[in-house]
């Protein structure tokens, strides 16, 4: 891979990010009214509105607010929260954890099924795999999360105690432990982006299956297992990782939901809270986090399809 | 110039009474029929007509690659005296790439872009010699080397798109040549391509001929390419043969009038302000033949109560032959009219 490429993409995420940061600092200057007032809510004494006004740094002018805060931020000083007075990184490093788990594992099952399924359905065009992953995959689709979350929880935790209904273990209480929580949110979570990306798949796979090299490839002799691995999944990966890396980011916004369903106390429950308790602050923070994780992730997958693609890595 | 062996010798590839239907929705039932020619060792044997006729489909027949839905219906394709249609798929892998290879139109999409030049050259003797990576890409150098890639150690490492169209269909003559094949299959190798770059493809086929004796059967609708590099040609017409004769022959004398049409139809220099003669209307659709003579529309000699008939294919002297009751009449063959 060119260095130039790879510089191009690292740059272009910081440039993101900083535009992020922006965006994220206007929200105390773009909620209605006075936002010191917002956050003190209704009841609070002019004194109280004042103190986290300053707190807020709300006296200062714009342009100093920004910068303090940007300096903040790349010491890892996120502020502090409005509501329990608490560093945000303390709080966002707290529920971290259980949200990366839950996406990260939702993420693993929905390649480790969508993948091989549309992989196999795009092979068997018009075979019967085909038309079950196809119904399965638009079923799928069409089931909320939060609904099929309910669903496990009723059937594997409720009605045949296998998993626990609520709650994170961390990953030091054990493995065993921390995936009896995890599985059922990444489930959920996880099915809509597999059925995703089993249509995805096969529909690359028999796209690539049409093109003129396969021809060349079987004209050479070679036989299925050969041209599935040497020429098919290759060519076909190249637009399912794209895809991969959009889901990446939906899943990361997907888990609130999942999170409230099935009571884990992760980012997206603290992101709710903080939106339910005006704790600006930590909602800053979350933003900004959720950014940099889409902003990394779009970085790996940039790099994984620079691997994939030789047009990209020596261009 | 002729480098065609001894006529007597046993065909490498024999193609006979060909038919192949396409089934789906509206079956279609001798799309193309009665295809048959040959192709001895070393020799090189021309697969032309328009666009729509039959010559890429006949070819892919060949190499048992019909795309899904056509299906060979009757006639044999025996290459080296193995029925190919009678072979199971793994039989005909073993035959496709080790002792018939292939070249295709469009240089770039038929490369995979994802595979180093030198693995997808190497592909075949890995596949059909068992040899290893290692030992099949130091073959391959050799190989781009042979068909006059320069610097061929470091082209190896090339993917397809960081090459020109001409080294990319020198790769792909590669590829085809890789375990020394009786036959190569190709078909248009230089539509796609520059003139200039066209006749150093051709030079480079006509080369690999002299050197390793290899037969080449050229689908193409170029007959200046015809006249430059083949021994024989077959032209094909709405899915069936209507004429087979030695290149200087067909030439010299075309007997079918479609042959003719064709021929005429080929610009000349030395008649300035000319108008061109062309063929008039357009090669029926597939499934909608006339009943008699498939050319019978647009023939000039159009309407005589024998060309209602289906025509049948009969030999005339000189090994040539014609599917033309007029033509095997002995009844001659004029210019079509020029468009008014």
């Amino acid at each position: 891979m060119k260095p130039t490429y790879v510089l191009t993409r690292i740059g272009g995420g910081l440039v993101v990010l900083w535009l992020v940061s922006l965006l994220t600092f206007a929200l105390l200057q773009l909620v209605p009214g006075d936002a010191a007032q917002l956050v003190a809510g209704d009841n609070a004494s002019p004194e109280r509105v004042e103190e986290i006004r300053r707190q807020l740094g709300l006296d200062q002018p714009l342009i100093t607010q920004y910068l303090s805060w940007l300096g903040g931020i790349l010491h890892g000083d996120l502020g502090n929260s409005v509501f329990t007075g608490d560093p945000v990184t303390a709080a966002i490093l707290r529920a971290a954890p259980a949200t990366l788990s839950i996406t990260l594992v939702a993420l693993i099952i929905a390649v480790a099924i969508g993948v091989p399924a549309g992989i196999v359905a795009g092979l068997r065009q018009g075979g019967w795999i085909d038309r079950a992953v196809s119904l399965l995959a638009t079923v799928g689709i069409a089931m909320p999360g939060f609904w099929v979350g309910m669903l496990l929880i009723l059937l594997f935790a409720l009605t045949n105690p296998w998993l626990p209904a609520t709650g994170y273990a961390p990953i030091s209480d054990g493995i065993g432990t921390w995936l009896s929580h995890i599985i059922i949110p990444a489930t959920a979570l996880g099915l809509a982006t597999g059925a995703e990306l089993a249509r995805h798949a096969r529909g690359c796979v028999a796209d690539v299956l049409e093109r003129p090299y396969i021809r060349t490839a079987r004209a050479r002799g070679a036989g299925s297992f050969w041209l599935i691995r040497h020429h098919v999944l290759r060519n076909a990966a190249i637009p399912v990782v794209t895809v991969l890396g959009l889901q990446a980011g939906r899943l990361l916004g997907g888990s609130i939901v999942i999170e409230m369903v099935c009571g884990v106390d992760g980012l997206g429950t603290l992101a709710i809270n903080s939106i339910l308790q005006r704790d600006l602050p930590i909602l800053q923070g979350y933003v900004l986090l959720a950014a940099a994780v889409v902003v990394v992730v779009n970085l790996v997958v940039d790099g994984v399809y620079g691997w994939l693609n030789p047009k990209v890595r020596t261009s | 110039m002729s480098l065609a062996p001894p006529p007597s010798r046993e065909p490498l590839l024999a193609v006979s009474d060909l038919a192949i239907d396409l089934a789906g929705e509206t079956v279609q039932r001798g799309l193309i029929h009665d295809v048959s020619f040959t192709v001895a060792p070393g020799e090189s044997v021309a697969l032309i007509g328009e666009s729509g006729c039959g010559k890429t489909m006949t070819g892919m027949a060949v190499l048992g690659l019909l795309p899904r839905g056509f299906t060979v219906s009757s006639g044999s394709i025996r290459l080296g005296g193995r029925d190919l249609l009678a072979c199971s798929e793994r039989e005909l892998r073993s035959v496709r790439g080790r002792s018939l290879g292939a070249i295709f139109q469009e240089p770039m999409s038929s490369l995979d872009p994802t595979m180093r030049v030198g693995d997808q050259i190497a592909e075949a003797r890995r596949l059909h010699l068992g040899e290893s990576r290692k030992v099949a890409r130091a073959r391959a150098e050799e190989l781009l080397d042979r068909v006059g890639i320069a610097d061929a150690a470091r082209r190896l490492d090339s993917y397809p798109h960081e090459l020109s169209g001409g080294m990319q269909q020198r790769v792909m003559i590669a590829s085809a040549i890789a375990c020394d094949p009786d036959l190569v299959l190709a078909d248009e190798p230089t539509t796609a391509l520059d003139v200039t770059i066209q006749a150093e493809i051709l030079e480079l086929l006509r080369e690999l001929r002299r050197e390793q004796g290899i037969a080449v059967l050229l689908v193409t609708h170029d007959l200046g390419v015809v006249a430059d590099f083949c021994d024989r040609v077959v032209v094909m017409y709405a899915g069936t043969v209507v004429e087979r004769a030695g290149v200087d022959e067909l030439f010299a004398d075309p007997a079918h009038p479609y042959t003719r049409a064709l021929l005429d139809a080929v610009p000349q220099t030395g008649h300035p302000r000319t108008l061109l003669p062309v063929i008039q209307g357009r090669v029926p659709v597939a499934g909608r033949f006339p009943a008699g003579c498939r050319f019978e529309p647009r023939c000039p000699h159009g309407g005589d109560e024998r060309c209602l008939a289906p025509q049948h294919e009969t030999a005339l002297p000189g090994a040539r032959s014609v599917r033309c009751a007029r033509a095997a009449a002995g009844e001659p063959v004029t210019r079509p009219a020029v468009p008014a």
